[in-house]
């Protein structure tokens, strides 16, 4: 299969970098080509995504602004006309806003403690399940 | 050239300037995607007019600062401007960390850039496979100078000398890479020298040597000019410096003639470079499954058949096998 | 003087073998401490045999501080129990404030929200999102001023969890102002200010960052100026929790933050003051986490290597100067989300390790910390807890009661030796300022965060509920989370407010003379406060920073 291509970023202000860079280097340990910008808004990111031609995008946060921001990352894609890129958030997610954020779109939510295998194959099935390929 | 409204729609839309379609189209290059080959004929006539600025040197240079700052000096006088960033893949885990575009943090804002970022996928000829289309996509889209930034450790800095109008090599003081350390080819290859991190010591003496070496080249080539640009990439301070150069290397390679000569030179290479990868695989191939060719190398391996002998056995066996 | 007789050494020694031999009979796979110390199957006084009691332990309150700062310890004063506070609006968290000390809390540890932590007003279009979540949102001296509301800051100790050197020059002015404006005269302020460039550099992440020489100048300035005018502030506290948490083991997390304080000393003896002005009142923040005796020798051994460097290296003469005192919060990333209540639990091990490590003050988290702020009844939990330890155990009731342990004492020395390493390895990079420049310092802790996932992840690292009896209920326990939503608008509209009922012109002005003192290198503090009576925003100062400082392009740590 071809080579799978993840941008990862922080959502916003969001200091804690530890999640992100973990997971960054777990998907360069499956195979996966990791585009890391740092703390960025929605637009930047929609943008970067874009001009990257992602294949998903992974948002990480711990700082209670998912709700708010998660969702407009989805909203700006669908504006821009990109149906394909499904967008994940990572973090400290209360188990009531779960369910919120799948409702606006958002295609996986990790909480702490998800183990990196399940992120990783999480990812390798919603791209497979993306291009047609038989499973 | 065919009528707008006869153009296939991704086409029409690329033209239009749309940009998802520019990041489909990479997308197709870069996985070797032969869907693209139909469209590449509507896009070639509207290429031709970039200016491919090839940038590398060892890892820790400043390269991506740089480039960040470049990019965000020409775009700022209205310059469409493309960059493409390659980092390598690991050969273990086939993963990469594509940690350029983090650094250009100015040029991410900036309407008129447009940043990609490439692995090297461990290509032969350490590039990334399909840049060469993926130069040709951001020209026919309308960048007027593309940058490439490459991985910038062993060989494969040289290979961007065949992709680029003009190379420039960056390198810091300190760093030991010294006129004879580095290697041969890239010395001669580079057209435009940067010295980054010009405020540490050692810079000026660091500058005075790359000059006097590029003066003898220049001397045997006859070409005058040695470019050794000192900056400070973090400061923002030798880019308007490095963006005039550029300018001018550029008005005189079209002035001479030279401008064509390259763009030539790079059609050659990659044509031949993509060739003979295909022909390679086709030996690996070949050697892997050819009960007869495995026999032949183990009888060389035993010392019961020379080298030479058996090449030009394996080239005849080929050469029969393809004409059949 | 060693304290076993060489006779009765290798008495012991003997015996040791003919133990292993005839007793024990068996090998025992090796263990080490989190952070890799070896760890024997038993210990006894040979392993500590060439320790000097009076010269590697002594007493309490005198060098080598080892078994702690003060002679009577907690039986002359407890250790405080400052929770954290800090939610929403201002006038949110005041009340939770008054909340804590109607119930017995002895101080108060405020926490910030993210845009305030990184120096954004709430009308900035950053602070989306962000505003009222984790802490409590400041945009103004107004906003300090509803914060502490009734609340005698005069009698209780105030810690402002600023943890940026360049926000903390803001926070503190405007909370300066606050007592001018009470008439309380600045020496009568007790509290802490986190003022840590690592925080604004290395430890978090941001769209936007100075960098870490004019972060570090910052954080001198404050510290100079609350030398000389705030006798009963700690300008600053080494934090060695968040280290901790972004991924160090307990060595570097000491190790660095002292590395810090050193600097800090250094570069405040440079400017002229005298050790003993300001070293008194630089104070640290310990991670307390999951092993337990490791933990406790930590706390000691940091003891007896700050005692060490500031009397050998800094010329310290005054006993204060050469107290590490230290708080302590217990780890949030060592509790889980599944099984919370298993939460109530770690932390109050923690909690006890921290107390027999000796800590001045503690915060416990609250079983639910994997979610979001506490719940007032997990933050009652928490409290109840260190309330528990403190009447109930009878731990306090003796000096240091681990001292004399051969473990720990064994430990306490080989954490001290390793810590006094680590430091090395950072002047080795050229100190603790060119180290985070490089990003040397952020290679170390993604280097050791990926080690430790892939502990974690492998089981070698267990966790119970998690890797260890992996727990399969998900959603059982019935959590409530506290959500601020109105906090942005009511921010804003204050602000707008604030905007219009300001003199701009005096803002304005007090504001250029900040950026002069940027310039001169004069130290900002008294023209921050100035600002702050101007009641200019707290965007606004740190603004000021970032334009003149310029911003920093954080190091590539992914690789």
């Amino acid at each position: 299969m071809k080579k799978i291509k993840v941008l990862i970023a922080k959502l916003g202000l969001d200091i804690h970098w530890r999640g992100a860079v973990v997971v960054s280097r777990f998907l360069r340990d499956a195979g996966m080509e990791v585009v890391y910008i740092g703390n960025k808004y929605p637009d930047e990111i929609v943008d970067a995504a874009i001009q990257e031609g992602v294949d998903v995008i992974g948002l990480s946060t711990l700082s209670g602004n998912h709700l708010t921001l998660g969702p407009k990352v989805v909203r700006l894609l669908a504006e821009r006309g990109i149906k394909d890129i499904p967008v994940l958030i990572g973090g400290v997610i209360p188990p009531a806003d779960v369910e919120e954020l799948k409702k606006h779109g958002i295609a996986g939510v990790f909480v702490p403690e998800t183990p990196m295998e399940e992120i990783i194959k999480f990812i390798e099935d919603i791209v497979i399940q993306k291009r047609g390929l038989p499973k | 050239m065919a009528l707008l409204n006869s153009l296939p729609e991704p086409v029409s839309k690329f033209l239009a300037g749309d940009i998802r379609v520019l990041s489909y189209f990479l997308n197709m290059a870069e996985n070797g995607d032969e869907r693209l080959l139909e469209y590449m004929p509507y896009l070639l006539p509207h290429s031709g007019r970039s200016y491919v600025v090839g940038i590398t040197g060892p890892p820790g240079a400043g390269k991506s600062t740089l480039i960040d700052g470049l990019a965000a000096a020409l775009a700022e006088e209205g310059k469409e401007v493309g960059i493409i960033c390659i980092d390598p893949t690991s050969p273990f885990t086939g993963g990469a960390f594509l940690g350029d575009r983090i650094r250009m943090q100015r040029a991410a804002k900036l309407k008129n850039v447009f940043i990609r970022s490439m692995a090297t996928r461990n290509s032969y000829g350490g590039l990334a496979p399909g840049l060469w289309e993926a130069i040709e996509l951001l020209d026919s889209f309308g960048k007027e100078v593309v940058i490439v930034e490459t991985v910038g450790v062993g060989q494969l800095e040289v290979d961007i000398h065949e992709l680029a109008d003009v190379t420039v090599v960056v390198t810091v003081p300190g760093l030991g890479d010294d006129i004879q350390t580095l290697k041969a080819g890239l010395m001669e290859a580079a057209d435009i020298f940067v010295v980054n991190m010009a405020d540490k010591p050692g810079a000026a003496d660091k500058i005075r040597s790359l000059k006097h070496f590029l003066e003898q080249l220049r001397g045997s080539r006859g070409v005058e000019e040695a470019f050794v640009i000192p900056t400070v990439a973090i400061e923002n301070k030798g880019i308007n410096e490095l963006k005039q150069v550029l300018q001018r290397f550029r008005e005189r390679l079209v002035a001479t003639g030279e401008w064509q000569q390259r763009k030539k030179q790079h059609f050659r290479a990659q044509v031949k470079r993509r060739v003979l990868e295909v022909f390679r695989d086709y030996l690996e191939k070949r050697l892997e499954e050819e009960d007869e060719l495995r026999e032949l190398l183990g009888k060389v391996e035993r010392r019961e058949c020379s080298v030479s002998l058996a090449v030009s056995k394996i080239i005849s066996y080929l050469l029969t096998t393809l004409r059949n | 003087m060693k304290i076993f007789s060489s006779e009765a050494l290798d008495q012991i020694k003997g015996c040791l073998a003919t133990w292993k031999k005839q007793t024990l009979k068996q090998n025992i796979p090796p263990a080490t401490t989190e952070s890799g110390v070896p760890i024997e199957l038993v210990y006894t006084p040979v392993d500590i045999g060439e320790m000097d009691y009076l010269e590697d332990v002594g007493l309490p309150g005198e060098a080598p501080f080892v078994r702690g700062i003060y002679p009577n310890m907690y039986r002359g004063r407890l250790f405080t129990i400052r929770q954290l506070a800090g939610f929403g609006s201002p006038e949110d968290c005041n009340k939770r404030i008054r909340y804590l000390l109607e119930h017995g809390a002895t101080g108060v540890n405020i926490v910030f929200d993210l845009p305030t932590i990184r120096g954004y007003d709430s009308d900035d279009s950053r602070a989306e999102g962000n505003v009222g979540q984790c802490g409590v949102s400041i945009d103004s001296l107004r906003d300090i001023e509803a914060l502490f509301e009734n609340v005698p800051i005069d009698k209780i100790s105030v810690s402002l969890v600023t943890h940026l050197p360049s926000v903390t020059v803001a926070i503190l002015a405007m909370y300066l102002a606050m007592a001018e404006k009470r008439g309380i005269p600045f020496t009568d302020l007790a509290g802490t200010t986190q003022n840590d460039f690592l925080m604004e550099t290395t430890i978090g992440s941001a769209p936007e960052i100075i960098p870490p020489r004019h972060s570090f100048r910052l954080q001198c300035d404050v510290v100079e100026f609350c030398s000389k005018n705030l006798p009963r502030w700690n300008s600053i506290s080494y934090n060695g929790y968040n280290l901790r948490e972004a991924g160090t083991d307990a060595v570097a997390e000491v190790a660095i933050a002292i590395a810090n304080a050193k600097a800090t000393a250094k570069e405040l003896l440079r400017r002229g003051l005298d050790i003993d002005s300001f070293a008194p009142r630089l104070s640290f923040f310990w991670d307390l986490c999951d092993d337990f005796f490791e933990e406790i020798a930590k706390c000691r051994a940091s003891r007896y290597v700050w005692q060490k460097i500031a009397r050998e290296e800094l010329g310290a003469r005054n006993p204060r100067s050469m107290w590490m005192r230290f708080h302590v919060q217990t780890s949030g990333i060592s509790l889980t989300r599944v099984e919370p209540f298993n939460n109530i639990a770690r932390a109050a091990i923690q909690g006890l390790a921290a107390v027999l490590g000796g800590a001045q003050s503690l915060h416990i988290d609250s079983y639910d910390e994997a979610y979001s702020a506490p719940t007032e009844e997990a933050a009652l939990v928490s409290l109840r807890t260190q309330q528990i330890i403190q009447v109930e155990t009878g731990v306090v009731n003796t000096v240091d009661p681990l001292g004399g342990s051969y473990y720990v004492e064994y430990l306490t020395r080989e954490l001290a030796a390793r810590i006094q390493e680590y430091i090395q390895k950072i002047e080795n990079e050229g100190g603790i300022v060119r180290a985070v420049e490089t990003g040397w310092l952020h290679r170390e802790i993604a280097d050791f965060a990926y080690t430790q996932q892939r502990a974690l992840e492998n089981g070698q690292k267990r966790k119970v509920g998690l890797n260890y009896y992996p727990s399969k209920e998900v959603g059982k326990t019935e959590i409530a989370v506290f959500t601020y939503p109105e906090t942005e608008k009511r921010q804003k509209e204050k602000l707008a407010k604030l905007k219009q009922e300001r003199d701009g012109e005096l803002v304005k002005r007090a504001l250029r003379r900040l950026e002069e003192a940027c310039a001169s290198g004069e130290n900002v503090m008294p023209y921050a406060v100035e600002a702050a009576k101007a009641e200019a925003t707290l965007g606004e100062i740190t603004q000021v920073f970032r334009d003149h400082f310029g911003l920093w392009q954080f190091p590539l740590i992914t690789l």
